[in-house]
Order: structure tokens, then C-alpha cells, then sequence
């Protein structure tokens, strides 16, 4: 049992030898930088409310986006699996939605369908970025269901097992372990595109770094810092992502 | 009494005719085997018994009960996968117990009767492993655990040997045969190989184009096959077809036919026939036939030759299996036993 812990000892090494690099020639662009460009980094401390805040509303705006971004996609998934008006249904939302840029289907929720129902912005730019976010998690999720074997779906219907039971306990398990890479990535999309919310004015972290960034004059700090804040954000995702697919891997 | 009974099965794929008025039945703890040729319905009928086929017209019974409209789930039948179909995300255990858990049955009841079926099948040491973690032999095994474990009352079988390799699965049909006899389920088998049916089953539909063209014990099948089809696809043979030139007599070697509509097709069972050196004497038995020819070919075949062979006054080329030793161009007489050649006009 020595070797392979060798091995990782090795790649370890490898790894700390890359970041090491990497933080080497970053530094030396920062410093030459720094000789034309006089850094303040006093201002993102004299800001961090502000930027911790935006951050906040960052988060949960993805947050409740992916939770009903994820219903949207499993609920329109089955429908365009369905046939008939549910299926046509389906296609043409999804057709809609990825045909659209989400900047604008961001302006017509808050600006369009807010001037019929009243939204405030966060609630607008979660809807947009739902609906938006949930006709390609649709496709994800479609494609997964198409992956499992029909085999295996009859298997479970000839032991015995009713329709939701086989979708409930094999089809569904199955297909989601299937696409779950892509689900994660999506979800990190999702996250960078929640930037785009700025465009009606919501406090999220690219609004607050635009206006940290006009106010202070120091734009460089301000959005490098909102930079870190969202790589933050999604290698939290895609740390739990890989997590979660070497624990629902089969064997 | 009949365990399942099919009545007047249609079932058609645009011009295809899948199902073509299939007649069978099933009787207790009986193994009727389904052979036939890709495209010949059979796995429409195994699947249409399953329940995941529609049929266009025809009725099928389970114990009495009609079955055709029901669902594939409410029918009580187990049917077992050619590739498996085992569920890679659940344990060998949980794979088994499924189906039980589905009927609510008890903790204990499931873990009583799973390990029952895994015993059964010998596998119970592979209880906690994942499918994946399995050889193909053992997951055939956990997938009929899976399929007798909820106790059928029809176990429907899709070339269950087609993945196993040639030695295994000689071996396996030995298993399956005594494995079948000990549940006493009775059992839909489907496979593509005649010489499986011929060994496992107790009797044989063989099918063509949609068609039941012949049922019955593998016996009756290989011995009296009702047409040239039938007696073809059943075990090896050589077939040869000779045009009558006149019209009184055909004849064929030491025999003489009538002539009738279309051509002569003589089957021969290539396995049954003697081949001799041309001077041998030899008496035959009423009704044997007595060709003559000379060896154009030989392929040696380890136990046996295969020989090529030109009989007088048939263009067609032989093909016989021989342990005998022949030269090529040596003059032979091949005696063909009464019941090993078949004689069709179409």
C-alpha cells in the first residue's frame, strides 16, 4: 500500500511546484503593473460591507435561482421526454430560452413582466435567471434520461414496479449521476451569469464593484476583488461537485 | 393445465408482420424454447407477453386470467434481459430485493427470500458487491436471482447465453435446464440457437416471418419436420436442389420421386450421414438413400473432415461431416439413414 501513496506524494509535489509558479509570475506582473498603476487597497477594506453585502445577494441570488432552476429543468426534462401539446410545449419554451440573451430576457422580466405583476428587482432577476438557466438544464437533464438503458426500466416494470416507482428509484438516480458533470457545470454558468442581474440596478457583486469601482476611482482593485469573490463562489460548486460524483459513482 | 396461453397474436410494424397469428401455450413448470432467425417475431412475442409490446389483436391468458390489457406490471411475469439490465447504482442485495420491497413484504420476509434466491444461484458471497463489480457469468446469475425471487408465474428468458462465451455456456445449460426443473416455473425461452433449444427445452416453436411453423418436442422437430424452413434451421445439414428434367420420375441415387410442383430440395443432416469408399458393399435399410460422388474438398475439423463432394448427376456441391479418412478425387457412396434427409418441393 506504499506505492500509490508514492504516487500521490508525487503528484502532490507537482501540484505545489504549478501553484508556486503560477503565484511567482503573477506577482511579477502585479509589481511591474504596480509601477505604472498605483494600487489602493485600502478601499476594498474601507468597502468590505459593501462588497461582503453584494456578495450576499450574489449568493442568494444563485441560490434560489439553481433550487427553481432545477425544477424548472426536471419538470420541462419529462415534458419533452412526454408526446403531444406537453411535449410541443416544452420545446418551444426551451427554444425560446436558449435563443434569447439572458440580458435580455433579464430587462423583460423586470421591465416587461414587472410592469404587469409588480416584482422587486432581486425577485425579477431570479425568475429571469430561472427560466433562462432552466430550458438548458432541461436539455442536461433530457439527455441524461436518455442515457440509462430502457432495459433496465423494464427490468423494474416487469418486477413489478409502477411508473413512478421505476422513475423515482432507477430512471431518475441513474440520469442524474449521468449528467451530473454537466449539471455542475451549468450551476457555475448559472453563478456567472447572476452578474448580468446588474443590468436592472439589483446590489449584486458586479453592481457593487461597478459602483465601488466609479466612486473610488480604484476600478482595477474593485473588480479584481468581485473576480476572486465569484472564482470563490464556483470552486466552492466545483469542489462539492466533484464530491458528490466520486460519492455517487458506481463502482 | 395450461400456465399461459396466447390466442390469435397480430402484431405488425409498418409492412412487417412481427406476429402473424401465434398460437402457443405454456404448461406448468414446462420450458418451451422459441427459435427462429433474426426478424422472425420472436422477441416480439416474449416482449408482447411482457407487456411491452401492443398487440394489434389476440388475447393471452396467465393462469385463466386474461392479461392483455394489463400493464407489464400487474402481470406477475418475470422476464430476464439479454444484457442483464441490472441496476448498476444498487447492490447485488438491493438488486434482488426490489422487487419484493415493492410487494411489502416485511424486512425480514425480503431478507429471508433474497438470500433463499441468492443461494439459489449460488452467489450469495457476492450479496454487497455493485453489478459492475461482477463477470458477466455472475451477473446472469443476479439477474435471474432478480427475476425467480418474486416468484412469477411465467419467467420469460431473452437469449440469456448470447453474452457468455462458447465454454461457459455449454456448461450453463446444464444449470439452467436442472435450475428450471427444481422451480418448476413454466418458461419462455427465446434464443436464436437451434442447438440450445434442442438440449434445454421440452418443446420448440419454431417461428419465421411472424409465424409459428412448428411446435413440439425437440424430437419431433428434428425428426419430422413439417417444411423445408423447419428442417433447415434445425441442426446442420446440406441442402441441395435438383430440377426434375422429365416428367414421370425424379431420381436421386438409389431412389426414385414423383415429381411435383417446383423444385426438389433435399436436406440432408450433415452430422447423420456415412460416407464409404465407393467398393465397399453395404446393404441398405428400406428407404435409405445411396448417393455416389467423389471427394472434391476436404477441411480438416479436428475429431472430424468436412468433406466436399460432388455426388453424379447433382450440379449441387455436399457437404458432409466424416471421421473418415478420404483422398480427394476418391470415389465414395454416402448412406443417408431413413429419417436423417428430408425431401421438399417448392
Amino acid at each position: 500500500m506504499r506505492a500509490p501513496a508514492l504516487i500521490l506524494g508525487g503528484m502532490w509535489m507537482k501540484k505545489l511546484y504549478a501553484i508556486f509558479f503560477t503565484i511567482i509570475v503573477l506577482a511579477a506582473i502585479y509589481f511591474s503593473m504596480a509601477q505604472i498603476y498605483p494600487f489602493n487597497w485600502s478601499i476594498v477594506y474601507r468597502y468590505r460591507v459593501v462588497f461582503l453585502k453584494g456578495l450576499l445577494t450574489t449568493m442568494n441570488l444563485s441560490g434560489f435561482s439553481l433550487l427553481i432552476s432545477f425544477a424548472i429543468g426536471i419538470v420541462f426534462a419529462l415534458m419533452r421526454r412526454s408526446s403531444g401539446i406537453l411535449k410541443e410545449f416544452a420545446l418551444l419554451y426551451i427554444f425560446f430560452f436558449r435563443n434569447t440573451p439572458l440580458l435580455v430576457v433579464i430587462l423583460l422580466t423586470y421591465y416587461g413582466l414587472g410592469s404587469v405583476i409588480p416584482f422587486d428587482r432581486f425577485w425579477a432577476a431570479v425568475f429571469g435567471l430561472s427560466a433562462f438557466e432552466g430550458a438548458y438544464l432541461a436539455e442536461i437533464i433530457r439527455s441524461g434520461l436518455d442515457a440509462v438503458d430502457k432495459g433496465e426500466l423494464e427490468a423494474g416494470f416487469s418486477l413489478g414496479l409502477t411508473r413512478a416507482e421505476v422513475f423515482l428509484y432507477i430512471h431518475f438516480p441513474q440520469a442524474l449521476r449521468i449528467s451530473l458533470p454537466a449539471l455542475i457545470g451549468q450551476s457555475i454558468s448559472l453563478v456567472k451569469d447572476s452578474s448580468l442581474a446588474s443590468v436592472i440596478a439589483l446590489a449584486e457583486l458586479t453592481m457593487t464593484g461597478r459602483q465601488v469601482g466609479t466612486q473610488t476611482l480604484a476600478s482595477f482593485e474593485s473588480y479584481l476583488t468581485i473576480a476572486i469573490f465569484y472564482v470563490a463562489v464556483t470552486s466552492v460548486l466545483s469542489v462539492f461537485g466533484n464530491w458528490l460524483e466520486r460519492r455517487l459513482a458506481i463502482p | 393445465m395450461a400456465v399461459l396461453q396466447a390466442q390469435g397474436l397480430y402484431k405488425s410494424y409498418g409492412q412487417v408482420k412481427a406476429l402473424d397469428d401465434v398460437n402457443i401455450e405454456i404448461e406448468d413448470s414446462e420450458l418451451l424454447a422459441v427459435i427462429g432467425p433474426s426478424g422472425s417475431g420472436k422477441t416480439t412475442l416474449l416482449r408482447s407477453i411482457a407487456g411491452f409490446v401492443q398487440l394489434d389483436s389476440g388475447k393471452i391468458f396467465i393462469k385463466s386470467k386474461d392479461i392483455t390489457d394489463l400493464p407489464p406490471e400487474k402481470r406477475n411475469v418475470a422476464m430476464f434481459f439479454q444484457n442483464y439490465a441490472l441496476w448498476p447504482h444498487m447492490t447485488v442485495f438491493e438488486n434482488v430485493a426490489y422487487g419484493l420491497k415493492i410487494r411489502r413484504y416485511d424486512k425480514k420476509a425480503i431478507r429471508e427470500k433474497v438470500e433463499w434466491a441468492l443461494d439459489f444461484l449460488d452467489i450469495k458471497s457476492l450479496a454487497e458487491r455493485k453489478p459492475n463489480q461482477l463477470s458477466g457469468g455472475q451477473q446472469q446469475r443476479v439477474a435471474l436471482a432478480r427475476a425467480i425471487v418474486v416468484q412469477p408465474d411465467v419467467l420469460l428468458l431473452d437469449e440469456p447465453l448470447s453474452n457468455l462465451d462458447a465454454k461457459i455456456r455449454m456448461r450453463i445449460r446444464f444449470e439452467l435446464k436442472a435450475l428450471q426443473k427444481k422451480l418448476q416455473i413454466a418458461t419462455l425461452y427465446v434464443t436464436h440457437d437451434q442447438e440450445e433449444a434442442l438440449s434445454i427445452a421440452d418443446r420448440i416453436a419454431v417461428m419465421h416471418n411472424g409465424k409459428v411453423l412448428q411446435i413440439g418436442t425437440p424430437q419431433q422437430v428434428y425428426k419430422e419436420p413439417v417444411n423445408l424452413f423447419v428442417a433447415d434451421f434445425i441442426g446442420v445439414n446440406s441442402i441441395v436442389r435438383i430440377k426434375p428434367l422429365d416428367k414421370d420420375i425424379v431420381k436421386v441415387g438409389n431412389l426414385e420421386f414423383q415429381p411435383q410442383q417446383g423444385v426438389l430440395h433435399l436436406v440432408i443432416r450433415a452430422e447423420e450421414a456415412r460416407v464409404l469408399p465407393a467398393k465397399e458393399h453395404v446393404t441398405l435399410k428400406e428407404g435409405d438413400l445411396k448417393l455416389e460422388g467423389i471427394i472434391m474438398g476436404k477441411l480438416y475439423l479436428g475429431s472430424k473432415h468436412r468433406y466436399e463432394i460432388k455426388i453424379h448427376g447433382i450440379e449441387e456441391i455436399l457437404f458432409i461431416n466424416s471421421e473418415e479418412a478420404f483422398k480427394i478425387n476418391e470415389q465414395i457412396q454416402i448412406i443417408i439413414p431413413k429419417d436423417s434427409f428430408f425431401v421438399y418441393w417448392q
